[in-house]
C-alpha cells in the first residue's frame, strides 16, 4: 500500500527512489540523486488533487426518491439506460452518460461503450493475411482463398481497429481472393477441357 | 460530402513492448500512442489483436522520462562491425569477396548511422493516482519531448493551467505536511 507521501511524489523509473519536488519541471535531464540516472520529470496540476471519496446522502425526509440499489440513500440522478433512480454512490458518469453498474456490465459485454472497450480483433487485417500469405506457396491458396472470402463477408460490418475504420483492407482481401479463386477456376476448367480433347 | 473528423491522432513514436527476455519473448506487441478528445490511449497490436489503455487528460499526474544508454551501445556494437567488416574488406584481394564484405559492412555502417540519427533513448514512465505505466512508443528522448509538446496544452487545458513555479511550491508545501506527519500538523 502506498503511503499518501508517497503518492504525492514521483519515483525514479530505474531505482525506485522517492524523488522530491525541487526536480520537478525544470526542463532537462537531471541526475537521480539516488542511481545518478539522468531524468526529466513533467509535474501536472492532478499530482495536488488527493482522489475523493464519494459518500450518498441519507434519505431525511419521507418522501423523497431512493436509490434502488441502496434505498436508505437519497437518489441524485437517473440511470440513462434503464431509468433507475440512483444514489452517488451508484451513478458511474461515461462520457456525460449517467449509467448503473448493471447498464455498464451489460453495456460492456454488448461493446456499447466504447470507451470501455479494451480489445478488438482486426479482421480487416487478417483477411488481407489469410489472402496474401498463402500465395507465397501458391497451393495453400486453394484454401486461404475462401477463407479470406469468408472472412470478409463474416465480418465486414465488424468493428475494426477503435483509432480509424477504413474498408480498404477488406476490399484489398476481397479483390484478391476472388483473383485467386477463378484463377483456380479457370485452371481446372482448362485441365478438365484439354482432358475432353 | 465532407469527410468526419478523425475522433484519434497519432502521436509520434511507435515501440516495442516485450514481456520475458528479449531474445526469447513470451510476447511482443507493437505499441502506438494517439491522441482521443480527452484521452490519451495506448494500442498494443499483439498479431491480429489490438488492446487499449486510456490515460484521461485530467488524471495523468506526471510524466517521467528517463534516458537510458541502449543507442550508445548499439552504437558502439554497430560501428565496430561496420569498421571490423570495411578492416577486413580492404584486405581480401578477391574482387567478390571484397564487394561481399563492403556490402556487410555498409549494412552496419547504415544502421548505426540510423541509430546515431534517431537521437539517445529513453524510458518513459505516465503516472496517474493508481498506476504507473510505462509507454513504449517514447523510447528516443526526442520523440518523447516532440509527444509532450503535442499533449502538454492538453493536459493544462483539462487540469487547469498552474505555473510551473506555483505548482512546485503547491508541492513542497504539501511533501512538507505530510513529513511532518500528522501529531505535528494539529499543533
Amino acid at each position: 500500500m502506498t503511503t499518501p507521501l508517497e503518492s504525492s511524489l514521483v519515483k525514479c523509473s530505474k531505482c525506485q527512489a522517492l524523488l522530491f519536488p525541487e526536480l520537478y519541471n525544470i526542463g532537462q535531464l537531471t541526475p537521480c540523486p539516488s542511481c545518478q540516472s539522468l531524468l526529466d520529470i513533467e509535474v501536472f496540476p492532478a499530482m495536488l488533487i488527493a482522489p475523493a471519496a464519494v459518500f450518498p446522502e441519507p434519505i431525511l425526509v419521507e418522501g423523497e426518491s431512493s436509490c434502488f440499489y441502496h434505498p436508505a440513500k437519497k437518489a441524485s440522478v437517473v440511470c440513462q439506460g434503464c431509468g433507475r433512480f440512483l444514489c452517488a454512490l451508484c451513478d458511474l458518469e461515461l462520457n456525460g452518460r449517467h449509467v448503473c453498474p448493471v447498464c455498464l456490465e451489460s453495456g460492456q459485454k454488448k461493446a456499447k461503450f466504447k470507451d470501455l472497450e479494451n480489445t478488438r480483433v482486426l479482421w480487416d487485417r487478417m483477411a488481407v493475411a489469410v489472402a496474401v500469405l498463402p500465395l507465397i506457396f501458391i497451393w495453400t491458396s486453394v484454401i486461404g482463398a475462401p477463407v479470406a472470402l469468408y472472412l470478409v463477408i463474416r465480418y465486414r460490418k465488424a468493428p475494426c481497429s477503435i483509432t480509424g475504420k477504413s474498408n480498404l483492407d477488406f476490399i484489398v482481401a476481397a479483390v484478391l481472393a476472388v483473383l485467386q479463386i477463378a484463377a483456380w477456376v479457370l485452371l481446372l476448367l482448362f485441365l478438365l477441357t484439354r482432358k475432353h480433347r | 460530402m465532407s469527410k468526419a473528423p478523425k475522433e484519434y491522432q497519432r502521436l509520434p513514436g511507435r515501440g516495442m513492448r516485450v514481456e520475458g527476455n528479449r531474445l526469447f519473448a513470451i510476447s511482443r506487441s507493437l505499441c502506438t500512442l494517439w491522441l482521443g478528445g480527452d484521452h490519451l490511449l495506448l494500442v498494443d497490436r499483439t498479431g491480429y489483436t489490438e488492446s487499449y489503455k486510456r490515460f484521461h487528460f485530467r488524471d495523468i499526474q506526471a510524466v517521467i522520462i528517463r534516458k537510458t544508454n541502449k543507442a550508445a551501445v548499439g552504437n558502439y556494437i554497430l560501428g565496430l562491425l561496420a569498421l571490423l567488416f570495411a578492416a577486413w574488406a580492404l584486405n581480401v584481394v578477391n574482387l567478390p569477396g571484397r564487394v561481399t564484405l563492403w556490402i556487410i559492412s555498409g549494412f552496419f555502417g547504415f544502421f548505426a548511422l540510423l541509430n546515431l540519427w534517431r537521437g539517445p533513448t529513453c524510458v518513459t514512465q505516465i503516472k496517474t493516482a493508481v498506476q504507473i505505466e510505462q509507454l513504449p512508443p517514447w523510447n528516443r528522448l526526442r520523440t518523447a519531448r516532440k509527444g509532450m509538446r503535442k499533449i502538454r496544452p492538453r493536459l493544462l487545458q483539462a487540469q487547469g493551467d498552474v505555473s510551473a513555479g506555483e505548482l512546485k511550491a503547491r508541492l513542497e508545501e504539501l511533501v512538507r505536511r505530510q513529513t511532518r506527519g500528522p501529531a505535528t500538523d494539529a499543533t
